[in-house]
């Protein structure tokens, strides 16, 4: 069930009405919502929703043998499990197995045996092993995140072990279910806990929330694709260098409408349910530098991968090589999450190498601004027990500044968004070859005499960049002007909204980018 | 202030819950008003948008549910229009809206059933069996013979579409300007030969860099591998491609998507010279057609389909444009397969009747030796896991195939 379709919007209104109706009775309003979020994911495939139960009930199990002794544990379930640390240890280890198991079958099983295929290929041995050609279940990447937070969390002694009707809620919750936002046990949970507050619902920002992730999906999202980027990067000889830089850029626009789209449309939809969702994206094409923009990209991912990858592989611990190396390998894995081909490894390899550089460049300056900077990333970004380059804390003091356009700031923003739009070039990409024709075409034959050259579709990507720079803080101040009007004020507003939505759309919509993932 | 401080929701997320007045300076409603606000505002998008709401209820599968959402949909429709609701839309599409435009389908259909056929074996009935004729004939006359060519109608089709009827119907309040043919279209030299022995009657002609081949590739799902692989195996200076895939799309459902509008179109404003074509993947399902439901794979389905399979081809049987209607490939799933190897029968066998069409079989391209499905050829993956689209490698394999029985007539080889 995508989100910009009618079928969802009945199904919303009927879980809405329904969870307001029953919020008094937590039992109750869980099961329901597990039945809705059931109902949701099988508009896919129902078959898959075995997979969801199966999930549940062995991290549960899990959950509650690995929950942490007494002494470091706030719940009664742990105080009565209190197992060995070594069985604790074992059945972490079979959780995590389990997760990364289900996720590398139907994911990553094929990629690798055609992976060994070319090798063997390539050494004159022609082999045709067996592959599984199964359908990705949609959102596997991301409800195998959430489960392994838990069950890591649980062990850590930082979250008690829930029962089993919090974790079937906290796992299958429809908004994050299929493309995230990847929301922790330890952000959900406490929520799911609390009795839900039927007298603060904050309307206005869910509405506009709503309302900005349809244009961007619908609208910016489609025309974009349609307009330049599929047609060029599904046969990029046919086009100019230009016309493929345009579709770079395009894409880059693409990407983030889609996926922050969605994200924006599941954070209101929470909040309209009464849940509190992190926020993804923070104007990611605003950034400065590489480790600004994984600050503001994708950040639910961004700070999965610092907790429960790069500190457990050492973090910043044993020195410069061996921090290098962790980030490295974070990003590259990274890299891997998002799709089973080689282009999705040489991505993250991309930003794990420009991370790399760059922090390597900026301790070389050693500049007084330099030092200031890492001191001040140093201090708001990574709080103990080491430094992340990867993403936000939850700190309010560790969000990203928007310092003043200046000329050098300009140039530093200039570079850094030309170095992510090169990486999309590779994410975009179906195979290393089509990536090479791209970067061929690119540089031999920039321009030809009749380059097709849209001025909408230029236009829109202008005016994407340009809503990255707007003040935060005005739109936060627009957003409480707004909620001081009626609500039936809101209601016609959202109402006109669609109908531009719906005039500019183009008729069906595609799926979400990072369903596939 | 900074920003974030008046946004609990960034720090912890749940914490406003608990002091929501004094951290959250945005006005914040109880459930019962934001269900209110959400029901209203689904309630005037619906009234403002209420022609798309109808659109979309037809659209549904055959059945109880759209029955009942297409009564709901007419029902906003009409109070829609009752209160000048829908003038908002209106004014848009009229300003935005290319697709209000209307082509004249029965005039090209009336063009095409006059080419000279190669022969007329299986020439499909008037009418299906179990349907009734239409009760709407067409208002506009057959055009002469000798034109071809025919720009939009500015007069919106009044009504909505009915989705059972054949697409003939729905161009019943058009009306056309007609004038002459392309220039550029109206050469005639003797039919050349197409590969496999039928004529063609396209002219071929001189491509050049100045006046390169114009090739359009479209369909269904399936094309859009297709359309991936005419992009990277022809020449960009001497092809001028287009390529037209739509998803979920093809020819039991012009509610949907109404091909043969979108065809006619094509034909009129920017006719190509070489047409590859595709269908099938969404067609095989159970069809109302003037009240009555027809089962796959029942005569009376077959029938119904090779009716709307006879009208898109003669639709696309101009006298200058070379038609390839490629065949669907083998799929894995057994009952799925039988459905398409009884379309591809029927591609087959209106296409030999036509003079501009020719039917491009890609069934055993895609099978192995002993004539199963097979995900690799050659060690290539060629269909994407669900075990029907191509994947890219896969199209670009079947359109140089279809490549090589077009290339050689425009000296492209």
């Amino acid at each position: 069930m995508l989100f910009p379709t009618f079928t969802f919007a009945v199904f919303f209104v009927i879980v809405l009405c329904v969870g307001w109706l029953i919020h008094s009775k937590p039992v109750l309003w869980k099961l329901f919502m597990v039945g809705a979020s059931y109902v949701f994911y099988a508009w896919w495939n129902p078959s898959f929703v075995l997979l969801l139960v199966a999930s549940t009930l062995v991290n549960t199990i899990c959950g509650r043998i690995i929950a942490a002794p007494p002494n470091t544990s706030h719940g009664p379930s742990a105080q009565a499990t209190n197992p060995s640390q070594a069985l604790r240890k074992t059945v972490l280890f079979l959780a995590i197995a389990y997760n990364l198991g289900v996720l590398g079958f139907f994911k990553y099983h094929d990629f690798f045996i055609s992976s060994i295929e070319d090798g063997l290929n390539q050494l004159g041995w022609s082999v045709n092993l067996p592959l599984l050609r199964v359908v990705l279940p949609v959102g596997i990447s991301f409800f195998t995140f959430q489960a392994l937070s838990y069950v890591i969390d649980v062990y850590r002694g930082k979250i008690s072990a829930c029962d089993l009707l919090d974790f079937a809620v906290y796992l299958a919750f429809f908004p994050q279910l299929v493309a995230g936002p990847i929301v922790r046990a330890s952000e959900f949970l406490p929520q799911l806990s609390q009795r839900l507050n039927p007298l603060n619902i904050d309307i206005t920002r869910a509405g506009i929330l709503i309302a900005s992730g349809l244009f961007k999906k619908v609208v910016i999202s489609s025309y974009l694709a349609d307009a330049l980027v599929d047609d060029v990067f599904g046969f990029p000889e046919r086009f100019s260098g230009l016309e493929i830089l345009l579709a770079i850029y395009g894409y880059s626009i693409q990407i983030y409408a889609d996926f922050s789209g969605y994200t924006d449309i599941a954070i209101g939809v929470a909040m309209l349910l009464g849940f509190r969702f992190p926020e993804n994206f923070n104007q990611p094409y605003r950034a400065t530098s590489i480790q600004d923009f994984w600050r503001r990209w994708h950040i639910t991912l961004s700070s999965w991968l610092r907790d429960f990858l790069y500190i457990p592989l050492g973090g910043n611990r044993g020195g410069k090589f061996k921090r290098d190396r962790n980030l490295f390998l974070t990003m590259l894995l990274g890299g891997l999450w998002h799709g089973a081909a080689w282009p999705f490894v040489v991505w993250g390899a991309y930003q794990g190498g420009g991370l790399l550089v760059e922090r390597r460049f900026a301790e070389l300056r050693g500049s007084r601004q330099t030092r200031r900077t890492e001191r001040r990333a140093t201090s708001q970004t990574f709080q103990a027990p080491s430094q992340n380059p990867l993403a936000p804390s939850q700190n309010l003091q560790a969000r990203p500044q928007n310092p003043p356009m200046r000329l050098t700031t300009l140039l530093k923003w200039l570079a850094t968004f030309h170095f992510i739009c090169v990486g999309w070039l590779f994410f975009r990409s179906e195979t290393l070859d089509d990536a090479a024709d791209m970067f061929r075409q690119l540089f031999t034959s920039f321009l030809t005499p009749d380059p097709k050259l849209n001025s909408v579709f230029v236009g829109v990507i202008v005016c994407a960049l340009l809503m990255q720079m707007l003040s935060r803080p005005a739109l936060a101040r627009l957003q409480t002007n707004i909620s001081r009007l009626p609500v039936w004020i809101m209601a016609l507003g959202f109402g006109a909204w669609v109908l531009v939505i719906e005039q500019f759309g183009p008729e069906g919509v595609a799926p979400f980018i990072y369903f596939q993932f | 202030m900074n920003e974030s401080s008046r946004n609990p929701e960034h720090r912890n997320p749940g914490h406003d819950q608990q002091n929501p007045k004094r951290q959250n300076p945005r006005r914040t409603v109880s459930a019962s008003q934001a269900i209110w606000g959400v029901l209203a505002g689904l309630l005037i998008a619906a009234l403002f948008s209420s022609g798309s709401l109808v659109d979309l209820a037809e659209r549904q599968e055959f059945g109880t549910t759209r029955d009942v959402a297409l009564s709901a949909a007419r029902g906003f429709d009409r109070f829609s229009s009752f209160f000048s609701l829908d003038r908002p839309a209106s004014a848009l599409s009229a300003v935005f809206d290319e697709n209000e435009t209307t082509y004249d389908v029965e005039s090209l259909i009336a063009i095409g059933r006059e080419q000279p056929n190669v022969a007329e074996p299986n020439r499909a009935p008037d009418n299906p069996p179990d349907a009734t004729t239409p009760s709407t004939e067409p208002t506009i006359p057959p055009s002469e013979p000798t034109t071809n060519t025919l720009p939009p109608t500015t007069t919106t089709a009044e009504g909505t579409t009915d989705a059972t009827a054949p697409t003939s119907t729905t161009q019943a309040t058009t009306t056309t300007t007609i004038v002459p043919p392309n220039p550029t279209t109206t050469t005639t030299t003797t039919p050349p030969a197409a590969p496999d022995g039928a004529p063609f009657s396209a002219n071929r002609r001189q491509v050049s860099q100045n006046n390169p081949l114009k090739l359009w590739v479209g369909g269904d799902s399936q094309t859009l591998a297709l359309t991936r692989g005419f992009g990277r195996i022809t020449s960009p200076t001497l092809v001028d491609y287009t390529r037209d895939p739509h998803i979920s799309s093809g020819l039991t459902r012009p509610d949907y998507l109404d091909w043969p509008q979108r065809l006619a179109k094509l034909l009129t404003e920017n006719r190509p010279e070489v047409l590859v074509i595709m269908f099938g993947g969404n067609d095989y399902q159970d069809v109302y057609y003037n009240g009555q439901l027809l089962k796959r794979p029942s005569q009376a389905w077959l029938d119904f389909y090779r009716t709307r399979v006879a009208e898109a081809m003669d639709l696309l049987n101009q006298p200058d444009v070379e038609v390839i209607w490629v065949g669907v490939p083998i799929m894995r799933d057994e009952f799925f397969a039988t459905g398409m190897a009884h379309l591809n029968e029927i591609y087959q066998s209106e296409a030999a009747s036509r003079a501009s069409i020719r039917y491009f079989d890609t069934w055993e391209m895609f099978a192995d030796s002993n004539g199963n499905y097979t995900d690799r050829i050659d060690g290539q993956l060629v269909r994407e896991s669900d075990g029907i689209h191509l994947t890219t490698t896969g199209g670009v394999l079947a359109a140089e195939e279809i490549w090589a029985t077009i290339a050689p007539r425009w000296g492209l080889e």
